[in-house]
């Protein structure tokens, strides 16, 4: 059973948020600093077309954690469910940890399922998710590997149970898996996500348009903190990603003077700005730099190029002098070829009307001289019929031996 | 591989061809043409020399099982060898396949490769059926014939690439007359030719197979063979070994050449006679006795010659060259009796006498020389004037090609219902032919035309084809009759064309023959032309134009004389309806009809004059 059905099944319980509702004292670090979840609101809403107070609606009576009345100091911090009920019961306001309540909780750094159930029952009310981030931003603050991965494993099962990543690739995203997509679609996808319209949403009805856009910012800035935090992404990335996917500005707005300069009076917290600035700024100088490395690099290609190209051409000259050279070669030793192949066949010829013209003239003086030698072994021999044909053979072979030795 | 030489000769053929500027010849292993002869014993085909050494007498044709010289068969349906029916195309094809074997598979068959295509050199004599079945027995032995070409053709082109200038030794002989004497084995050709428009073409040709070289051969053992049975007092029951005959006229053959340097030789032969105590043949013949011997075949052989150059009109001063090839050339009778006639230096006796056609026909191949029409093929026409068809010089169709032409003409005188469409060609070679030259007649069609039909009505057309084995095809049709008429011409004559000669002949348009009366010889029946190739009222017989058209010979028209002649001579007595040449005609000469005019008024006697006219 995941960790959201078991959140659901102990919602039955009722859950004493009256009890945490009001900052121990020396538990939270409430600072001065503007919180967040406002100045995201309020640039939601002006993106929007409002320029409404950012900060959440209030959330419906049902929802609202009760609070003893009158009670001016809240039982003291003393485990992280108290904490996280803290948290919840400041309602999105900024919190964090003294060393010393931190050290405390540290010994008790577990949540039991009655803990647990009770917890997951406030979360419920937070349908924005601003205690979901803040207590994100808390949990980067603890050292404490244990009461960190605690408070952590709450905060994945908080996002694991809200209908802004009911989505099986934002569930994929949430936990890491290989499937899942990547930062940016991760982020964009929680980003252009019609909350208005999401029926899981609980008080879809009741809720007001910045009530959506707060959920949108933290929505996103909870999976980018998730994200950083699990995945080890570094900030500057992170804002670039956050650029990317939330703060780019509407189109539309964004050519308007008025709206502008009205958008840039209005934010409430330069430090956020600054940093957001200060990390695209490092970025563009960086990327400036390697512009410029990248400039002075092209020029030297360039040359570099413009060198091996003469080169190219250079030695395509020689390719084809040496081409015409080979085939200049090749044509003269196809002519050598077929004078050769001319040349033994001519010889051939002669050597077969000689030998031929030998052969004819030695076959007929042997049958000549061999009637002869018949002649002459008759009783009587014929010694004029061998003497005939004995002049007649060597007259003929005479006769070629002149033809022969005239050839000479 | 390239084109070869062939020489398809009556008792010896050869394979040549041309590499590296020289002719090399396929000769068998003892330096000689293969013999063109063939035998069949039982199923076995033997040919070339161990077909010859099995004849025992001399002579062409069917000798036993032995076929000597078989493309004198061509033409004929079947021969019969020992009783079985034999075709003569099969038995050329027999010689062919064993020449082109032995040439292939010879010591310089490297040189050759397969035989395929090949110029093949024929007598001057052999007409386009047998060209065709010559094309077809070398096609059965796997050998397409490029070109045919007339051996003494041949033999001069052979003669004429082998000198060592071509050009001059053109220049040379440029429109003079050559004599081509070839005195082989078998026969004697002669052929006079004459450097034509850079074209050689024949003039006068003759030939026999009467003094072969084995005609002599046979004479002189035949002598032998009396003179002994004489000597040792034998009668003809005296027989001899079955292949002693055969012996003897090998020796023969050897000792009529040995003859030329030895006052006399031993004719030996051992085993020869059959049944007698001395068996051997032993007699000493003497140039004197050999001399006397073949003097009447010589006689014969060089009175050729003189014959062909009489018949030529042409004295032996005008020869320029005599170019005698064949291997009897070489005989020195023969020599000496050639230099008494043309003096030694217009006497030309190739060393290699017995191979220059096939080195002549392996030129021809290797320089694409092409044959060329020798004289016009014309049409005769209505009032004897002439029409070309195929000029003279026109290239001759090579292998699978055919020359075609159609031609429209009209029948100016239809009145007995037939076209009289002759062919003929002029007397004499060459393009400058004169009107009034004498005309040969080569085919003659007759087309049924309307003979109700007034002249220049009826329509005829005229196809005229030459096919690749030199044939020319004429086909007539009447347009209106629809009759048809055909036939074929075999003796066509042809020129070689020599590239690069002085004024090379081609197919240049020469004049159009003027209108003179062609001479003809005397006595001869000409045929009257009644075609004509356009329309010309002159062309039409008096008296039938009369009929159409009377007005035509109002005398102040001035109508042609012969034409007036025709209507006056042809034309029923107007006074009597006689002939006008019947003597019972006594009509008054000078009477005149009322309704006639012009010619009628000569009638009667009148025709006197006409006739005189005519």
């Amino acid at each position: 059973m995941s960790n959201s059905q078991n959140l659901t099944d102990d919602i039955a319980a009722p859950v004493n948020a009256g009890e945490v509702a009001a900052a121990p004292e020396g538990a939270i670090d409430s600072g001065s600093a503007p919180s967040m979840v406002n100045a995201d609101a309020a640039v939601q809403a002006g993106r929007e077309g409002g320029t409404q107070d950012a900060a959440p609606s209030a959330p419906p009576e049902d929802e609202k954690p009760r609070v003893k009345k009158g009670s001016k100091k809240s039982k003291a911090v003393e485990s992280l469910a108290d904490f996280i009920a803290l948290a919840y019961a400041r309602k999105g306001q900024r919190i964090s940890l003294k060393p010393k309540t931190q050290k405390l909780i540290s010994k008790n750094p577990r949540l039991d399922d009655l803990e647990l159930a009770r917890l997951s029952e406030l979360a419920r009310g937070d349908m924005t998710l601003a205690v979901a981030r803040q207590l994100m931003l808390a949990a980067l603050e603890i050292s404490n590997p244990v009461l960190k991965g605690s408070l952590r494993q709450f905060i994945g099962s908080v996002l694991r149970s809200h209908p802004a990543f009911a989505s099986e690739e934002l569930r994929a995203a949430l936990n890491n898996l290989p499937e899942g997509p990547d930062v940016s679609e991760a982020l964009s996808a929680v980003a252009r996500a019609d909350y208005s319209k999401n029926s899981a949403i609980p008080g879809k009805e009741r809720r007001k348009k910045p009530d959506f856009a707060a959920l949108r910012s933290n929505a996103v800035y909870c999976l980018a903190l998730w994200l950083a935090e699990t995945r080890g992404i570094p900030a500057e990335e992170l804002a670039g990603h956050l650029f990317n996917s939330l703060w780019q500005p509407d189109p539309n707005a964004a050519q308007d003077d008025a709206i502008r300069l009205r958008l840039l009076t209005e934010i409430r917290d330069p430090q956020a700005v600054g940093i957001a600035c200060e990390t695209f700024k490092t970025h563009a100088d960086q990327i400036s730099r390697a512009a410029e490395i990248a400039r002075r690099g092209e020029a030297v290609a360039l040359e570099n190029v413009r060198a091996l190209n003469s080169l190219v051409e250079q030695l395509k000259r020689e390719v084809q002098s040496k081409e015409s050279q080979i085939s200049t070669v090749e044509r003269a030793m196809e002519e050598q070829r077929q004078r050769y192949e001319v040349s033994l066949s001519h010889l051939r010829d002669d050597f077969e009307k000689l030998r031929s013209r030998v052969l004819r003239r030695i076959r007929e003086d042997v049958s000549l001289l061999d009637e002869g030698l018949h002649a002459l072994r008759r009783d009587p021999p014929r010694v004029h019929v061998m003497v005939d044909h004995a002049e007649r053979a060597v007259a003929r072979l005479r006769g070629e031996i002149k033809e022969l030795e005239a050839k000479d | 591989m390239s084109v070869v030489g062939f020489d398809f000769g009556t008792t010896n053929s050869l394979v040549s061809f041309i590499k590296g500027g020289r002719p090399i010849n396929f000769l068998d292993d003892e330096g000689m043409p293969t013999p063109s002869v063939v035998c069949y014993e039982g199923g076995r085909v033997i040919a070339g020399r161990e077909a010859k050494k099995r004849l025992s007498e001399s002579g062409l044709g069917i000798k036993g099982n032995i076929v000597r010289s078989p493309k004198i068969l061509l033409g004929r349906e079947t021969v019969f060898i020992e009783g079985v029916e034999h075709s003569p195309v099969d038995i050329v094809a027999d010689v062919v396949k064993f020449v082109c074997q032995q040439a292939s598979s010879g010591r310089r068959g490297r040189d050759l490769g397969e035989v395929e295509r090949a110029v093949v050199t024929i007598p001057v004599n052999m007409e386009g059926h047998r060209r065709a079945a010559l094309r077809d027995a070398f096609r059965l032995a796997g050998v397409s014939i490029v070109q045919f070409i007339h051996e003494p053709h041949a033999a001069l082109y052979g003669f004429l690439r082998s000198e060592g200038d071509y050009e001059a030794t053109l220049r040379r002989y440029d429109r003079k007359l050559i004599l081509v004497f070839d005195w082989g084995g078998g026969t004697v050709d002669l052929t006079l030719c004459r450097l034509i428009d850079g074209m050689l073409v024949q003039v006068a040709n003759d030939g026999t197979s009467e003094v072969g070289g084995d005609v002599f051969d046979e004479a002189i053992k035949n002598e032998v063979v009396r003179r002994v049975y004489e000597s040792r007092g034998f009668d003809e029951t005296v027989q001899t070994h079955p292949d002693a005959v055969t012996r003897l006229l090998h020796r023969c053959e050897g000792g009529k050449i040995d003859l030329s340097s030895r006052p006399s030789i031993s004719l030996y032969v051992p085993n020869f006679f059959r049944g007698v105590e001395n068996e051997e043949l032993d007699y000493t013949l003497s140039r004197e006795e050999l001399e006397k011997v073949t003097k009447s075949l010589l006689d014969k052989g060089i009175g050729r010659i003189t014959s062909l150059l009489e018949a030529a009109g042409v004295s032996t001063a005008q020869i320029s060259l005599c170019l005698a090839t064949g291997g009897m050339s070489n005989m020195p009778a023969i020599k000496s009796r050639l230099h008494e006639l043309f003096g030694p230096q217009r006497v030309h006796l190739s060393e290699r006498s017995g191979t220059l056609i096939a080195e002549g026909a392996a030129w021809i191949a290797h320089d694409g020389a092409r044959l060329r029409l020798a004289k016009h093929v014309e049409l005769l026409l209505a009032r004897n004037s002439a029409m070309q068809l195929i000029k003279c010089g026109t290239e001759m169709p090579q292998e699978g090609e055919v020359r075609r032409d159609q031609f429209h003409l009209y029948c100016a005188d239809p009145r007995d219902g037939h076209a009289k469409i002759q062919l003929q060609s002029p007397a004499r070679p060459g393009s400058d032919i004169l009107s009034n030259d004498r005309r040969s007649p080569l085919a003659t069609m007759v087309v049924q035309v309307d003979r109700a039909a007034r002249p220049f009505t009826e329509r005829l057309e005229l196809d005229v084809e030459i096919d690749d084995n030199l044939v020319l095809r004429a086909q007539a049709r009447s347009l209106v009759k629809k009759h048809m008429d055909e036939a074929r011409v075999h003796n066509l004559e042809f020129g070689l064309a020599l590239p690069s000669a002085p004024g090379a002949c081609a197919d240049d348009d020469s004049e159009e023959i003027e209108e003179q009366p062609i001479r003809h010889k005397k006595g001869s029946v000409l045929l009257r032309s009644n075609v004509a190739d356009q329309v010309d009222d002159r062309l039409v017989p008096g008296e039938l134009l009369y009929t159409y058209n009377p007005t035509y010979f109002d005398r102040r028209n001035d109508p042609p004389q012969m034409q007036l002649s025709e209507c006056t001579y042809y034309r029923p007595c107007d006074g009597c309806g006689r002939d006008s040449n019947d003597p019972l005609c006594h009509c008054d000469p000078t009477g005149r009809s009322k309704t006639n005019h012009g010619p009628s008024a000569k009638r009667g006697k009148g025709y006197e004059a006409a006739n005189r006219a005519v």
